[in-house]
């Protein structure tokens, strides 16, 4: 098992995996709330926000384990 | 040559000559100015603060970025709101520093409810400026001395040292380099405010002549309102840059009440036109005729007196007087309907002549002979405002989110600056609280990407000031004109202000990508706590917003209704009634500007249009619902108060009983069934007085008390159309689609 981290680095700056899946992971979220959104589906949640902070959180973990690990 | 090549070369110089003349105007414009003058200002400051060797001379920069208006007066009076907010927060955070030097729960609560009180008092008056730097450089300030806070004086002192050098040397340059002042600005907006209220009046006489309004009206009533708003702003300035207008600035203070007052009375009286329609007014007020050109040329004279010349003649004084025996032959709500009309134009009339006299005192005109100035003075008890407290409460919130992240997550970045910009972002939204978060990601990301290649890349290779000073120019130059449109004000003080604390330039100074990557994790880290804040504990979400403001106009319309606010002596119900007038006073305005941000989505089957209809009658119906309140005072006939007592109860209680309805749902009461319980009301009602006077014994009741008793039934009716109105045009919204949630 490797536990040293596979960081990002942009122009020397080291960025931890889990920031650049939570980028992603919010933007992916934001991009659903907006099909969402744009085909009347929001309606059927009762407080979107906590729905949005949801998929992102969601996004973010499955970025994270599978997409960008750490 | 030939002739072709000719032709070409003639081309060829007319383009370049155009080009010169295109040039030329740009040297000339006022983008090109404004962007010279800020850009100059900027380098000066960061070169008088090098040479001093002060630290951090963006807070100097930082002055000039926010302090930088159209005109002198604008940007000494922001600058010295700005010195002076700086000089409460300093104060404050030593304060605190000194009340609670162990107790941390009790520093953050009493810091908190302070940027919470700031907050609330930014709606207070044109000068929310000072309470915006005083509420967010308070946390700057006593986290920029550092945890220990030993050198929190010091901090206080050096920021108040380069905020202060910052606004003088934007005002110095500003006066010296093509300078544009603030007294003709005042004068240029008090004559068009004159112009423009003088055309509205023309028009509300016109059709009181029975001309038909005309379709540019809603523009021009539109353009004054926005003048009136205006206007105490721009005396503010105008007083700080002209010792004529220090001198005379309470008559100018006066001059914009009167304005306002008067634009209320236009707005007022044209609401009573629907009930003048069939009246032959120029018989029943023979001297109406007279009226309007004289109330024109009065506010003509206001103009003409701006610009210097003396007035041709004085006004006098006009009473208007009905033709009795016209008037014996009317109705009873026709009658009602002319007593107010007369009452309005009265009250213009005695409005123009008071705005006459004060522009007259203005410019040393002298006095009125026949001089009865209006001395009004304001009675209304203090009242809170509840939008303002749900924005302190936001503040409060983003600013605890933060503070207890920095406490309870290792390494979050930069403390020291991500509570003040938490802080700074959540005050600056209670001014334009339907503003969406997200709004401001853009423009601050796009800057620290531009401040940040300009930090990494550019800064590397200067070596001198020389280079620095240019490039500082340049880079403020550019964002200036990028951003010169006056839409684009917001976006433009973020460019310029992000920009100098994103170089961070000091004469140590070290060059480092990390910086530029943290601050900008930083501002987005604060942008996701006022977010937070934005739906917790309190909701700002439009349509949830604008269905809540609903419900509280309606609930205040139907506690003025009731006579419970009659006895005004009780503390406890003067406080309530000033409440009350407060939010059926403001509360249409603000659900109009929270329509407006609304998604196209939420309208449904509606338009954006339908909703301003709607919010139009709103402003009416509060309007005359404030009327009411006004007019219960006045004396009434004992004998026709018996006669028609039990009637006008159950009008009151059954327009209680529609506005509770319309509070639960505006969609709820149909306006034809409303309409028609309206008809059959006046009609019972108008043979009722009739019996009531007949009935009353003969001097049993003054002129006055008639009269009283006719504004008082007038009042009654014109809240009970209104209503009728309110619900033919809710009835037109999607309150379906306007109900749905969504991101």
């Amino acid at each position: 098992m490797n536990l040293v981290p596979s960081e990002f680095s942009i122009g020397g700056v080291y960025f931890p995996p889990l920031l650049i899946a939570a980028i992603i992971g919010f933007a992916a979220a934001w991009l659903t709330a907006l099909l969402l959104n744009r085909y009347r589906l929001s309606r059927f949640f009762f407080y979107p926000p906590l729905v949005l902070l949801a998929l992102a959180v969601i996004y973010t973990v499955i970025i994270g384990t599978f997409v960008i690990p750490s | 040559m030939t002739v072709h090549a000719r032709q070409q070369g003639n081309d060829a110089a007319g383009v370049s000559l155009a080009g010169v003349y295109r040039l030329l105007k740009w040297f000339r414009s006022e983008d090109f100015r404004q962007a010279v003058r800020v850009a100059l200002a900027m380098v000066i400051v960061y070169y008088v603060s090098l040479a001093m060797g002060w630290d951090r001379p963006h807070w100097a920069g930082l002055a000039v970025a926010l302090c930088s208006l159209a005109t002198v007066g604008d940007s000494l009076n922001k600058g010295l709101l700005r010195i002076l907010g700086t000089f409460l927060a300093g104060f404050v955070a030593l304060l605190l520093i000194a009340l609670f030097p162990q107790e941390r729960w009790h520093y953050l609560l009493g810091a908190t409810a302070y940027i919470a009180f700031c907050t609330y008092m930014m709606g207070h008056s044109s000068r929310w400026y000072f309470w915006f730097i005083a509420g967010y450089v308070m946390p700057l300030l006593a986290l920029a001395g550092g945890p220990q806070g030993a050198t929190a004086f010091e901090t206080v002192v050096l920021r108040l040292q380069q905020t202060t050098m910052g606004v003088i040397v934007y005002t110095l340059v500003a006066v010296l380099l093509w300078p544009r002042h603030s007294a003709p600005v005042l004068t240029h907006t008090v004559s068009s405010l004159a112009d423009l209220q003088r055309r509205l009046l023309g028009q509300y006489v016109a059709v009181l002549a029975g001309a038909r309004e005309d379709r540019e009206a809603s523009k021009l009533r539109a353009q004054a309102a926005g003048s009136v708003a205006r206007l105490p702003a721009v005396v503010d300035g105008a007083e700080l840059d002209s010792f004529e207008v220090w001198e005379t600035r309470r008559l100018w203070r006066r001059c914009a009440s009167e304005f306002a007052a008067l634009n209320e009375t236009i707005e007022r009286s044209r609401q009573g036109l629907p009930d003048l329609e069939k009246l032959d007014l120029r018989r029943l007020m023979p001297g109406l005729p007279a009226l309007g050109p004289e109330l024109d040329a009065r506010l003509a004279s206001v103009a003409r007196m701006l610009a210097g010349r003396p007035p041709q003649r004085w006004p006098e004084e006009i009473v208007l007087e009905f033709d009795e025996e016209a008037l014996d032959a009317l109705a009873q709500f026709d009658r009602a309907a002319l007593v107010r009309a007369r009452d309005q134009l009265q009250r213009l009339e005695q409005l123009t002549r008071a705005l006459f006299s004060t522009v007259a005192d203005i410019h040393g005109f002298g006095s009125n002979p026949c001089d009865d100035r209006l001395t009004e003075t304001s009675t209304a008890a203090w009242t809170i405002d509840l939008d303002r407290l749900a924005c302190a409460v936001r503040s409060f919130t983003a600013v605890w989110i933060i503070l207890l992240a920095c406490i309870y997550v290792p390494d979050f970045p930069m403390p020291a600056g991500v509570i003040p910009v938490a802080a700074a972002v959540a005050i600056m939204l209670a001014l334009t609280p339907w503003l969406p978060v997200r709004s401001v990601i853009l423009p601050v990301l796009g800057t620290v990407a531009f401040a940040g290649v300009f930090h990494v890349l550019v800064m590397p290779h200067l070596s001198s000031f020389a280079g620095l000073g240019t490039a500082i120019f340049i880079a403020i130059f550019l964002i200036m004109i990028v951003l010169a449109k006056p839409e684009q004000a917001m976006a433009r003080g973020i460019g310029t202000s992000m920009f100098v604390m994103v170089i961070s330039v000091s004469n140590e100074q070290t060059y480092t990508f990390l910086f530029v990557v943290n601050f900008g994790l930083m501002f987005l880290l604060a942008l996701a706590a006022v977010w937070v804040s934005t739906w917790l504990p309190i909701s700002f979400e439009p349509a949830q917003v604008i269905f809540m403001q609903l419900r509280r106009f309606l609930a205040s319309c139907e506690r003025l209704a009731s006579p419970r606010h009659r006895d005004a002596e009780d503390q406890v119900r003067r406080t309530r009634l000033a409440f009350d007038r407060h939010e059926v006073t403001a509360l249409p305005g603000k659900i109009g500007r929270w329509m407006a941000a609304l998604p196209a989505a939420a309208f449904g089957k509606g338009t954006p249009e339908q909703a301003g209809d709607l919010v139009d009658a709103l402003q009416v119906l509060g309007d005359r619902m404030r009327e009411l309140v006004e007019l219960r005072g006045a004396p009434q006939s004992a004998a026709l108060v018996r006669d028609l007592v039990a009637d006008v109860r159950a009008w009151r209680l059954a327009i209680q009983e529609i506005l509770r309805r319309l509070a639960m749902d505006p969609a709820s009461v149909e306006a034809a069934h409303l309409r028609a319980r309206l008809d059959a009301k006046l009609e019972a009602l108008e043979a009722r007085i009739e019996r009531a006077l007949n009935a009353a014994p003969q001097g049993s009741a003054s002129s006055e008390e008639v009269d009283n008793m006719y504004r008082l039934l007038g009042a009654y009716r014109g809240v009970s159309e209104t209503l009728v109105e309110v619900t033919r045009r809710a009835a037109r919204i999607d309150w379906g689609a306007l109900r749905e949630t969504r991101f």
